[in-house]
């Protein structure tokens, strides 16, 4: 009898701890957001590829319209581009160049 | 030998089981019912009238967490001869399903064309429940078919895309994305529908843009003769609920 016991409670622990153990088998939108997030990221990289004239530094506005042919191409009509320029880095040039310090 | 105790449990089971009152039939099955031939229905209007469709989608710095998608779509018609093909009601789940078929010589679509339907064969599935806590899944395809809308008008007619990019050296660092669909959808077809393992809903729908133009009387123009999408849905909000 103790013996039965033993076993019940042994494999009663197993199960819970398999039950523990189990990645949660429920559906959810995590999965399908995280891949959508991700193709949002190309097609707008596509998509600025097609930029004419992109600014090395600085932010781009645009507004256009996209529509993905069958061959994966796209096809992009540009409503409006706006460029905003970024912080030019000054150029430092060390040949044959002399500096003053201007002290009072 | 059996101890008396243990006989007398038995007899009490076995009388109780004989006086339980037997199980009535409710109204379950038949609002079950109802209720998928409703959403049959509307499926098979979205089909042949068609839907007006409206769908937004942002992501902020591409950190799945700022992600906001919403989509919206709207119908309204009256299409009279729908017949149902199969009607099954699963007791258990309380889960009806109903496949209800239309064959229509012509009708005026959601554009107010006239579409001559050349008595074509419309078919589509709908699902309900009364019980809320089984019309998971149920809500999943729904969400599904939505999606295949969606992903439908984008292949067919495009999207709108707004974009803040910030680019360092040379290298695009994504602000803002915002992609918006708006139009009007008719003709789709639906193949196939499911769940995966994990319980998702998947829908795959198809547009024949060959049978449109016949129908339509018009040259759609296209460089494809069927669109074909798939679209997806979930049970479970588990994305915010990680992110909380």
């Amino acid at each position: 009898m103790k013996a039965l016991f033993r076993y019940c409670l042994s494999l009663s622990s197993f199960l819970a701890l398999c039950f523990l153990l189990l990645p949660a088998a429920e559906a959810g939108n995590r999965g399908l957001i995280e891949r959508r997030v991700g193709e949002l990221d190309t097609l707008n990289k596509r998509v600025l590829e097609q930029v004419p004239e992109r600014p090395r530094d600085g932010g781009i506005l645009l507004k256009a319209h996209v529509h993905e042919q069958v061959d994966g191409n796209l096809d992009v009509r540009f409503y409006s581009r706006e460029y905003s320029p970024g912080v030019a880095s000054p150029s430092l040039d060390f040949k044959g160049k002399q500096y003053q310090l201007n002290s009072k | 030998m059996v101890p008396n105790k243990f006989k007398t449990c038995l007899l009490m089971i076995l009388f109780a089981s004989v006086l339980a009152i037997p199980a009535q039939a409710g109204n379950k099955r038949i609002m079950a019912v109802k209720a998928a031939k409703v959403v049959a229905e509307r499926a098979l209007v979205e089909s042949i009238y068609g839907l007006k469709l409206r769908a937004e989608e942002k992501v902020v710095d591409m950190v799945a967490a700022s992600f906001s998608g919403n989509t919206e779509s709207k119908t309204s018609a009256q299409i009279k001869g729908i017949t149902y093909e199969e009607v099954i009601y699963d007791a258990e789940q309380d889960i009806a399903q109903v496949t209800a078929i239309v064959s229509l010589p012509s009708i005026t679509n959601i554009d107010g064309n006239f579409v001559d339907l050349q008595g074509k064969v419309f078919r589509r599935v709908g699902f309900a429940s009364s019980t809320p806590a089984m019309a998971g899944p149920l809500r999943a395809l729904r969400a599904a078919e939505i999606d295949a809308y969606k992903e439908l008008i984008k292949k067919l007619v495009g999207f709108e895309l707004e974009s803040h990019t910030t680019v360092e050296n040379f290298i695009l660092t994504s602000d803002v994305v915002k992609t918006k669909v708006m139009a009007t959808l008719f003709m789709t077809e639906l193949n196939e529908y499911g769940w995966t393992s994990d319980g998702n809903a998947f829908v795959k729908m198809q547009l024949n843009l060959r049978d449109a133009s016949q129908m339509l009387g018009e040259n759609i123009i296209s460089d494809s003769d069927v669109i074909e999408v798939e679209g997806q849905g979930a049970q479970v909000d588990d994305f915010a609920s990680s992110h909380r």
